[in-house]
């Protein structure tokens, strides 16, 4: 007896936790893709397709649509909610998706739910107890399995693909050799490296030493192949593990790698993200072509940027204007009664030229207190100002010089280069002084 | 030291700091001796109104990562999850407008044969629904003639999902 669905597989995962680190959640079904033998029959966000949520009971949909739709807002409809927002924000920090499917069966009725950047896409309540209400969840799934070939209708991103296995070593070995750098004598700054050195032993730079740690275990963090354009040409880059975990199903969704190119083996930094889709918000790699002013680098607090673009899918999809993969949840939400704004995302990606670390790296407190100096030193009026104001010119001073704000200031956009200098990266929110331009909606900052 | 908190110039106030937007709010804390003259300091500074900031939103995703606080228990976070995401649902979408959008395909499938998923309806209680639900999904075969013959041991005729003869050592 065949199955119904022949290209997907579904397991009760409900109590069969996922193994990745920084997760042990555990959806009540995982749908996955018949490509491995033996299939998985575990929890895992990175390979899923999709998750399905049950709730049983007759009151379970937490969705309101009798008279208008609208959220319910009882404790259980809540979390209900919640939930299914928690598992859909880690199955896209874990893959490269541009959307996502779910289901929700809330006892008799089902819902189907597709996620963007921008927001989630909700059906009404399909009442699969009838035949025409079974015909339609049925229905979606035949869909999907006739889409199997078609992964990037599915929301997976076509400019991303898996390492192969040379690709994969030559990382590795990029990787150690990056840990293994000793520092020079000049620049043992701890207590700890300059007790070892009077004691003869090997000193290693403590903050590149958790740099193969940082990039995950490739059993947990497959290797990927992210592609990007450089004008005419296209470059690969190896990632792993990203430096940041998303902690939401929408927004910028803003990932850091410590990525390998594949052309040079060269360590970069290279940062996924989706950018505000509002016109007179410029790009990221606006912002740093004018920081640089034309040169390699004009500051060395600045992120050193190499090249950066957005990203396309090979097709226009429904409602895209054109091929760059775009949001399109806000393009729905007016004719859907909506009457607060909502933003929508282009996803984009810059690559620095090189190797930074994230802020906790730092190696000590001595360390941080530069790190912190090089960045944002200038910002603070002069009382605060602790520091002699014949140093270098900060980062924050560089950016004002150029007649811009930052206006996102945070520890998640400070790094640190392999010379334990402070870098100032993500200008996604960056604005001219004069503040002409678009107000850019749903942000805490936006002026 | 007035003065000098409550700069409102756009080229040196820090943007997501809360603009003070008069004399009144200023935090006492930083400023405890603060002479009443001081007043008209502070207001010479302020020769322009200052931008109105919206106030800052401690979301999970700028907040969890420096907080040191234990991690929240699954439940608060459903609830703190939702409260930030209640406004980014938008529907409801028809079923059709969902499939044409979302999910077209060449040719439509066709009708139903099967049971498909209404024995989850059935189901009286939640863990009976998954294994209801995931039925349809999973290849079954008649298994137990061949276990019996090739292992001796007893087994009633019963229909097994394929995955599952994995584990079995079949010598066909």
């Amino acid at each position: 007896m065949n199955s119904l669905f022949t290209r997907f597989t579904a397991f009760d995962t409900s109590n069969i936790p996922s193994s990745e680190a920084d997760s042990g959640y555990k959806p009540d079904v995982t749908i996955y893709e018949r490509k491995e033998e033996p299939p998985c029959t575990v929890t895992s966000f990175q390979t899923m397709e999709m998750f399905v949520e049950f709730k049983h009971g007759s009151s379970a949909d937490p969705f309101a649509t009798e008279d208008e739709f609208f959220p319910k807002l009882f404790n259980n409809a809540s979390a209900s909610r919640g939930q299914i927002a928690l598992y859909s924000t880690r199955q896209q920090a874990y893959q490269f998706r541009t959307s996502i499917f779910t289901v929700g069966i809330f006892g008799k009725v089902a819902r189907l739910f597709r996620w963007d950047r921008t927001g989630c896409k909700v059906t009404v309540p399909i009442d699969y107890s009838t035949e025409k209400g079974n015909c339609y969840l049925t229905e979606f799934f035949l869909r999907l399995d006739r889409m199997a070939d078609d992964p990037e209708a599915r929301g997976w991103d076509p400019t991303v693909k898996d390492a192969t296995p040379k690709e994969v070593e030559d990382f590795t070995e990029a990787v150690k050799a990056a840990c293994e750098v000793r520092p020079e004598p000049e620049r043992r700054s701890t207590r700890r490296q300059k007790k070892q050195a009077g004691g003869g032993k090997e000193v290693m730079d403590p903050m590149l030493c958790g740099l193969m740690k940082s990039v995950g275990d490739p059993s947990e963090y497959p290797r990927r192949k992210i592609s990007i354009p450089d004008g005419e040409d296209r470059k690969d880059y190896i990632v792993g593990r990203p430096t940041s975990v998303l902690k939401a199903p929408t927004g910028r969704a803003t990932r850091g790698f410590v990525a390998m190119s594949v052309k040079t083996k060269k360590l970069v930094f290279l940062k996924d993200s989706w950018r505000p889709d509002v016109e007179g918000i410029q790009p990221e790699d606006h912002w740093y072509r004018l920081l640089q002013n034309g040169r390699r680098s004009s500051c060395v607090t600045i992120g050193a940027y190499s090249h950066g673009s957005d990203v396309y899918a090979t097709r226009r999809f429904v409602r895209c204007p054109d091929k760059k993969q775009r949001t399109i949840t806000h393009l729905y939400a007016v004719e859907h009664g909506r009457l607060e704004a909502m933003m929508g995302y282009v996803h984009h990606r810059v690559v620095l030229s090189e190797l930074y670390l994230p802020l906790e790296a730092f190696r000590g407190s001595k360390h941080l207190t530069k790190v912190m100096h090089d960045i944002a030193t200038g910002a603070f009026p002069e009382p605060f100002n602790v520091f002699s104001p014949l140093t270098l010119s900060t980062a924050i001073e560089h950016v004002h010089k150029v007649g811009a704000f930052h206006r996102d200031l945070s520890l998640g956009n400070i790094m640190i280069d392999v010379n334990g200098n402070g870098r100032l990266i993500d200008f996604d929110l960056a604005r001219l002084k004069d503040g002409t331009g678009a107000r850019q909606t749903m942000r805490t900052v936006g002026i | 030291m007035a003065d000098i908190i409550i700069t409102s110039s756009p080229s040196t106030s820090l943007q997501s700091s809360p603009v003070l937007e008069s004399v009144d709010d200023l935090p006492t804390s930083t400023t405890p001796n603060r002479p009443p003259d001081h007043k008209s300091a502070y207001l010479s500074v302020s020769t322009n109104k200052p931008r109105q900031s919206t106030p800052v939103r401690n979301t999970q995703q700028t907040f969890t990562d420096f907080s040191a606080s234990p991690p929240p228990l699954a439940n608060e976070l459903y609830l703190a999850l939702d409260t930030e995401m209640r406004q980014a649902f938008v529907g409801p979408f028809t079923v059709e407008t969902f499939f044409k959008d979302f999910l077209p395909v060449r040719d439509t499938p066709s009708p139903l044969t099967s049971p498909g998923f209404t024995d989850v309806a059935r189901a009286t209680s939640e863990k009976q629904m998954y294994g209801s639900f995931v039925r349809p999904f999973i290849t079954l075969v008649f298994f137990s003639v061949s276990y019996k013959k090739y292992t001796g041991q007893r087994r009633e005729l019963a229909l097994h999902p394929v995955h599952r003869l994995r584990h079995v050592q079949h010598p066909i």
